[in-house]
């Protein structure tokens, strides 16, 4: 195997991590604490929460941060959500402010303007024993201005930066859904 | 072959002459003593806590260890807490009786080391002791100081070369103390003192050499007290059921009578697990008193390990002097019990264990 070859694979195995293709999940461990009794006073900081309010805060935060960005989940069960279960949202809007953050970080992979752009997600928690994980995967789509019809977007793009910024905003929540009597 | 004859010869007529008398080796004593402190917990935990090759800060002494230290820290701690089970399960009929509480046969609890610097030692309710690593760097450091005060080798901070800051001082103190920890490894001379202390070499060496095994063993005994009162006042918490209630502001006596309660637990559980001898396979002599924990707690422990006095519920804790006072009172109370009533009578046989001895004590986990 000649140089030029070990560089064209290193190339092209740089290139696959940014393909969409991959349906990678991005995940974000968010630490807590369950509540305890001490031995003597200390700095604590963190969240605390208590075992019977995994559900609700977990449904809080995630439920929460999917509608501020303007979308729903599909199927939302009254009682919240379950741990470990992948649940799919609606279409999100893709802002004008987040288009060009996107492009911004990513040079490479720039959308063109013109279109409107939203993404999916599916979202799913699982409980550990000091901190929850997030995984998201993120789907993209673009439409007409003047069309409700959303079609998925089959060029390359960094699918990871918009699971990113859910995680971001679940972890924001997460902890005054956990402190919510 | 023939080359080594008159060697065996020379070791065998030594050997003949050192067991009629005719030869004394000066130092053998000083050697064994040095042995036997370099074999200390106290020496081990303080490569364990202050590794040379750890991470360094300002005053010299290191605080941010590797998880790989961390696990080992871990294992100590996990053999401390093996005895507190152990001794719960022997005696928990005692216990109950004791506390006047019923309480479960096992404590399934487990523990684990929070690398921050929280000043946490707690059990939560996923019935696990969190001990933050401040927490135990600070018993450790304590313990350190506490030798200082009481031996005869000088670890002041004017031999430091730190900065002369009044928050370095403790810090000083430690440096000094590895480095004496160092000088006596390294010692391979004639005597351990001539060449350990140099110029400070007192006329009486065997007996500055056993002043210093004792220092080590009673501070040895007081940090393993230290660590022994935290991890039974948290079973406490567990065995008498109080993770099932809440802390709440507007309860802050009950938050108050819980605490107390776990120390009086503590206490009466050390007063059965202490008097097993030899403890961790280490010989205490008559440092019983620190081992069960509280005194050194309560005057070094608390202090060091930066806790306040204000829970996370916003309750005051008791005041240290109160809870000392109390568990004073509740170990005369189980040591009476115990003794009046024999250990025999209280002890659970389980039929799981098929042992030989009275009490499965585990030997401390030397390097």
């Amino acid at each position: 195997m000649t140089r030029c070859h070990i560089g064209l694979i290193a190339m092209l195995m740089t290139l696959s991590l940014k393909v969409n293709a991959s349906g990678k999940a991005e995940t974000l461990k968010v630490p807590y604490r369950r509540p305890g009794s001490a031995i003597g006073g200390g700095s604590y900081s963190g969240v605390v929460l208590e075992a019977e309010k995994d559900k609700a805060a977990n449904t809080c935060a995630i439920i929460t941060a999917i509608s501020a960005r303007s979308a729903g989940l599909l199927q939302a069960p009254a009682d919240g959500l379950e741990a470990q279960k992948p649940y799919k949202t609606d279409y999100a809007r893709i802002t004008e402010t987040e288009f060009n953050e996107y492009n911004q970080a990513n040079p490479d992979l720039k959308l063109a303007p013109g279109p409107l752009y939203a993404v999916t997600y599916e979202v799913a928690y699982e409980i550990r024993k000091s901190f929850v994980l997030y995984q998201i995967k993120s789907r993209l789509f673009y439409g007409g201005r003047d069309s409700e019809e959303w079609y998925e977007y089959k060029k390359k793009y960094d699918d990871a930066f918009f699971s990113r910024q859910l995680l971001a905003s679940i972890e924001q929540r997460f902890g005054s859904c956990a402190a919510r009597k | 072959m023939g080359r080594l004859t008159p060697v065996c010869c020379a070791a065998a007529l030594a050997i003949s002459l050192l067991c009629s008398g005719c030869i004394t080796i000066s130092g053998t004593s000083d050697r064994q003593l040095r042995n036997a402190a370099l074999a200390s917990p106290l020496i081990n935990l303080s490569d364990k806590y202050y590794p040379s090759d750890g991470p360094q800060t300002k005053g010299g002494v290191a605080v941010n260890l590797s998880p790989e230290q961390v696990r080992e820290i871990r294992a100590t701690l996990l053999t401390l807490l093996k005895a507190v089970k152990q001794t719960h399960r022997h005696y928990f009929r005692y216990l109950q009786e004791e506390m006047g509480s019923p309480m479960p046969i096992d404590l399934p609890i487990d523990l684990e080391i929070d690398p921050g610097t929280s000043s946490t030692a707690e059990i939560r309710t996923d019935n696990t002791i969190y001990l933050d690593l401040g927490v135990l760097q600070g018993f450790f450091k304590g313990a350190i100081l506490d030798v200082s005060e009481r031996s005869f080798f000088d670890l002041s901070p004017a031999k430091s070369t730190s900065p002369n800051e009044s928050s370095r001082d403790e810090n000083a103190i430690v440096q000094n103390f590895l480095q004496f920890k160092r000088d006596l490894r390294n010692s391979k001379g004639r005597t351990v003192v001539g060449e350990v202390f140099g110029g400070q070499a007192a006329t009486d060496e065997s007996e500055r050499l056993e002043t210093m095994w004792e220092s080590m063993t009673t501070a040895t005994a007081r940090y393993l007290g230290l660590l022994l009162f935290t991890l039974s006042h948290e079973a406490g918490h567990y065995a008498l059921g109080h993770l099932k209630e809440k802390c709440e502001p507007t309860e802050c006596n009950r938050f108050v009578e819980r605490e107390l309660a776990a120390d009086r637990y503590a206490t009466a559980l050390l007063a059965a697990l202490v008097p097993q001898e030899p403890v961790f396979g280490f010989d205490f002599q008559g440092n019983a008193e620190s081992l069960r924990g509280y005194e050194p707690f309560f005057t070094i422990g608390y202090e060091f390990a930066r806790f306040s006095n204000t829970s996370i519920c916003s309750c005051e804790y008791p005041l240290k002097e109160r809870r000392l006072e109390l568990s004073e009172a509740e170990l005369l109370r189980a040591t009476k019990r115990l003794n009046a009533e024999g250990w025999i009578k209280w002890k659970y046989n389980t039929p799981r264990r098929s042992r030989t001895s009275d009490f499965d004590v585990p030997r401390f986990q030397d390097r």
